[in-house]
């Protein structure tokens, strides 16, 4: 019992490390994608299969495009929606990637997402059409209305991306608005540049 | 009494330092929970006063931008949506620079889906929120 101060304070400060540790793992989630995809870059995690997607409506192709058509190439999958500041501004980069490397084996899928219930316009296969011709995209583009595609690959913020290589592994993955020339434009396209000098 | 003092002694540093440490854990704890309550507050709905009290702005946490190509909504049980699209926007349109807000007489008190599309403002990306809340 004399010692129960002590045992108090032993505790007190085994809570307080626990507790520091939790606030430093928070601050670590929270500040975000930065930090891990900062670590991704220089350290990618290992390859996973990517999850297929069974999207009905697309545009800019004539048939649906399933994962599996898609083995041997590399697969750039861009998560947006039409009324993101965020996703339209990194549209630029999108097209040029789609330029650039489309004939060295890239093949950028746009998976469109709406935030909002129907009543914001989103869900509209016409709206989409017009802002794909507005952006000057030719990339096929799933309407992903009810969300399907996007909970199997556990996204969260417009815009995200994910890198797939030539199997069909996921081997990049982030959010967050590209520029052409900033570093997160240098930073994709030096992913997809070594995706493609990959082996099939 | 010797030993008595001395386990007095040594209760007293055990406790001088427990009393520190919890001095110092309090705030963390306080800080962990002011943080949740951050994360959860990032909207809240507003009805300013004087001529404006026949509307319903949302306000926006510090650091976080509430975007004006996608105009906040309040979604009542009856399937009536009113859109929060009143109000300054920045030079390209982007995010609003004051709170939207929409004109809406009565209802206080009444329960409402509140969404809207929320960017940090040093973040590249929007998230979308949506919150049950009540009309003030």
């Amino acid at each position: 019992m004399a010692l129960a101060p002590r045992s108090f304070a032993l505790m007190a400060i085994g809570a307080l490390a626990l507790t520091a540790t939790a606030v430093a793992g928070t601050r670590a989630r929270r500040s975000g994608d930065a930090v891990v995809r900062t670590a991704r870059a220089t350290s990618p995690p290992a390859p996973r299969p990517a999850p297929d997607w069974d999207n009905t409506s697309w545009l800019n192709t004539t048939a649906p495009i399933r994962r599996t058509d898609l083995a041997g190439r590399v697969v750039l999958l861009n998560f947006w929606v039409f009324t993101c500041v965020n996703c339209t501004r990194s549209l630029p980069s999108l097209v040029r990637f789609d330029s650039l490397y489309r004939d060295r084996g890239l093949t950028i899928v746009g998976i469109h997402t709406p935030e909002f219930p129907p009543y914001a316009g989103e869900h509209d296969r016409g709206n989409l059409a017009r802002a794909l011709a507005r952006y000057g995209i030719r990339y096929a583009n799933a309407q992903d209305n009810d969300r399907a595609t996007w909970r199997r690959y556990g996204i969260r913020f417009w815009p995200s991306f994910v890198l797939l290589d030539k199997q069909g592994r996921i081997r990049y993955e982030g959010a967050g608005e590209i520029h052409i020339g900033d570093h997160w434009d240098r930073t994709w396209q030096t992913r997809i540049e070594a995706l493609l000098a990959e082996s099939p | 009494m010797r030993q008595s003092d001395t386990r007095v002694e040594r209760g007293g540093a055990g406790a001088a330092v427990a009393r520190a440490a919890v001095g110092v854990l309090a705030p963390v704890l306080l800080l962990v929970g002011s943080g949740c309550r951050v994360e959860d507050a990032t909207l809240r709905l507003v009805r300013p006063g004087g001529h404006h009290d026949v509307h319903v702005a949302v306000v926006a946490s510090d650091g976080a931008r509430i975007s004006a190509r996608l105009a906040p909504a309040l979604e009542f049980d009856d399937g009536r949506v009113v859109r929060l699209e009143h109000g300054r926007v920045d030079a390209a349109g982007d995010y609003f620079v004051e709170p939207p807000f929409a004109r809406l007489a009565g209802g206080r008190g009444r329960t409402v889906q509140l969404r809207a599309s929320v960017c940090g403002v040093n973040e590249r990306r929007c998230r979308s929120v949506a919150r049950t809340t009540r009309l003030p």
